[in-house]
């Protein structure tokens, strides 16, 4: 399994790259493109958080990609806004795609299925989002004919799903949800807006003053359960102790997420679970791995009940 | 008139004479739906639909609306339209599809059914804080894809939700293909991770993806009223959250288009219910 690290500062490169990390994914920001579409034309998913987000423009991101194929690794550029126009996407083909192609970009993270088509065209590869909401493997194969080969898993899924597409659809790589920054809805079919102004609609649904309606006389197990969500659940995730599991379903890549957080985090997140991935090469069963295992600092103390877990259903 | 029964449907409601009243309530009733848009455990669980039919088909039609269903309960959704269609058939003249799978697998066994594309395709930002609302183009790019794999002939009807004041709909749309919206709810989100399924969980057991439940949603949801002293017109119903938007005009520049009227507020008040404040 590969390790596939997000990288939004060019300075952090050799330190992902000495930690473990196999992969890199990145976006980039085009003031071209709202001028032209707008402001709400999002050319990936945090486009709303502007350049602490998206850190390069566009020609910054492809200096930063030849410089990552100079090394010898892996990369992919993430185009995975909820939706694209015709115009965008024609803008996409003229622009950026001749430039994706000469700097040597292994593959197009997407969510639109019109841009991938549009890319698969140029015999780029794609990538299909969580955005692509591939939740069964008959979603998976109807993909798969539009050359899409590589699919990154929906965060709300158990591991036993994991599992059942996998052994459906063997001959896709499969991308799953590792480490860092939860989310109680899906990536897929949330569509408030992200951003400065905009409060994303976990935290006001958290946070929110709100009235409950019920005809169940449980008050006190409705209020436990809503303050166990707000306050509890996936303030952060770790999907550490599934690391056996995931290896055995042969999954390609494990993402870790957060191309807004701490690099130096990422960083300590790359080298846990590489040293982790070391380990489960010398362990027999995944007991055996489970008592050996490394579990991340940030987490440790979160680890209480599965509330920060992505895969909660290995020890919970 | 359409009325979206979807997700809220069950033999309570229909035992205690509550449906018989709001279907009465409208004139010119063409078509029920029926099913959910988000959550596999209530389509997989929908015990009601004898009683419904017997009492309310009366020549109205039903679209089924069927969710995406995770791989776990691929082969019982499966199993559950065929059993639909196969007691209930006659009722059905379309079904409402939310995934490129299950428009694959209804062509493949269902071609006489008309299919709707269901809201979940549709993916425009929607705004819920800011007051502000935009212009916004929408463009279905859906739809040639879908027109690249030869189906465009069995597409009836788009479904959307009233994200935008105005939303105009290009030449995109094929000749004769019906646009219908949802009102007065725009769901904005929504996951496998049902909130409410997790009221009776033990606590290392909560809040995991499509669990297994007792239908709590049937008995619960929320609104969400103030935020930085704003008010929100919020609802979490189930395992999605909608905006509550009472007036929007449609500019549609192309295309008639046709209501699918949502009536959670008149169920709910239908029900003494404890409220609590939080």
């Amino acid at each position: 399994m590969k390790i596939l690290a997000p990288l939004n500062d060019i300075n952090y490169l050799e330190k992902f790259i000495v930690a473990g990390a196999d992969e890199f994914y990145l976006g980039f920001y085009d003031n071209s493109w709202f001028d032209l579409f707008g402001k709400y034309s999002d050319i990936n998913r945090l486009s709303g958080f502007a350049k602490y987000s998206n850190k390069y423009n566009f020609f910054q991101m492809i200096d930063v990609v030849k410089n990552i194929k100079d090394r010898g690794y892996t990369v992919y550029v993430t185009m995975n806004a909820n939706t694209y126009g015709k115009d965008q996407i024609d803008y996409v083909e003229k622009n950026y795609l001749p430039y994706f192609i000469e700097a040597g970009v292994d593959g197009i993270i997407i969510s639109d299925l019109a841009l991938a088509k549009k890319i698969r065209d140029y015999n780029m590869p794609v990538i299909a989002s969580t955005m692509c909401a591939v939740y069964n493997s008959d979603i998976a194969k109807v993909l798969q004919t539009m050359g899409i080969e590589r699919m990154i898993l929906p965060r709300d899924m158990s591991l036993d799903e994991i599992g059942l597409i996998c052994r459906q659809t063997p001959s896709i790589e499969y991308e799953v949800f590792f480490m860092r920054n939860g989310c109680v809805f899906s990536d897929s079919f949330c569509l408030g807006m992200h951003g400065p102004g905009y409060e994303s609609l976990c935290v006001l649904s958290r946070n929110c003053m709100k009235k409950i309606y019920t005809t169940c006389n449980e008050r006190d197990k409705v209020e436990l359960n809503d303050h166990l969500y707000n306050a509890r659940f996936h303030n952060d995730a770790c999907g550490m102790c599934a690391l056996y599991r995931l290896n055995n379903m042969k999954i390609g890549a494990l993402k870790i997420v957060g191309r807004v957080d701490n690099p130096d985090a990422i960083c300590s997140d790359i080298e846990v679970t590489r040293k982790n991935l070391l380990l489960l090469e010398q362990c027999t069963s995944e007991s055996d791995f489970l008592n050996k295992i490394q579990i991340p600092c940030q987490t440790v103390k979160t680890c209480d009940f599965g509330f920060s877990c992505y895969y909660p259903e290995v020890r919970f | 008139m359409i009325i979206n029964f979807c997700d809220v449907l069950n033999m309570e409601l229909l035992e205690k004479g509550i449906i018989c009243k709001i279907i009465k309530k409208y004139n010119q009733l063409e078509r029920y739906y029926i099913g959910s848009y988000f959550c596999s455990q209530y389509f997989l669980h929908m015990d009601f639909l004898e009683e419904f039919f017997s009492k309310y088909e009366n020549g109205v039609k039903s679209t089924l609306v069927i969710p995406i269903f995770t791989e776990k309960d691929l082969k019982k959704g499966k199993e559950k339209i065929e059993e639909i269609f196969r007691f209930w058939g006659n009722c059905l003249d379309e079904v409402t599809v939310n995934d490129l799978g299950m428009l694959f697998y209804i062509n493949q066994n269902h071609q006489n059914i008309k299919v709707n594309l269901g809201r979940l395709f549709w993916k425009n930002s929607r705004d819920q804080t800011n007051g502000e609302c935009h212009e916004e183009e929408i463009y279905p790019t859906i739809l040639p894809i879908i027109k690249d794999f030869g189906l465009s002939y069995c597409i009836k009807a788009l479904e959307l939700d009233k994200t935008n004041n105005k939303i105009y709909i290009n030449a995109g749309v094929e000749q004769g293909c019906e646009i219908r919206y949802h009102s007065p709810f725009c769901y904005i989100t929504t996951g496998n991770i049902c909130k409410f399924a997790s009221v009776h969980k033990a606590i290392e057991k909560k809040f995991r993806p499509n669990c297994s439940c007792n239908m709590e949603c049937q008995n619960i949801y929320e609104r969400y009223e103030e935020r930085y002293g704003k008010n929100v017109e919020l609802y979490r119903i189930g395992r999605a959250i909608y905006l509550f938007i009472q007036k929007v005009n449609i500019n549609n520049a192309i295309l008639d288009y046709q209501s699918i009227y949502f009536p959670f507020l008149e169920l709910s008040h239908s029900f003494e219910r404890n409220v609590f404040s939080l």
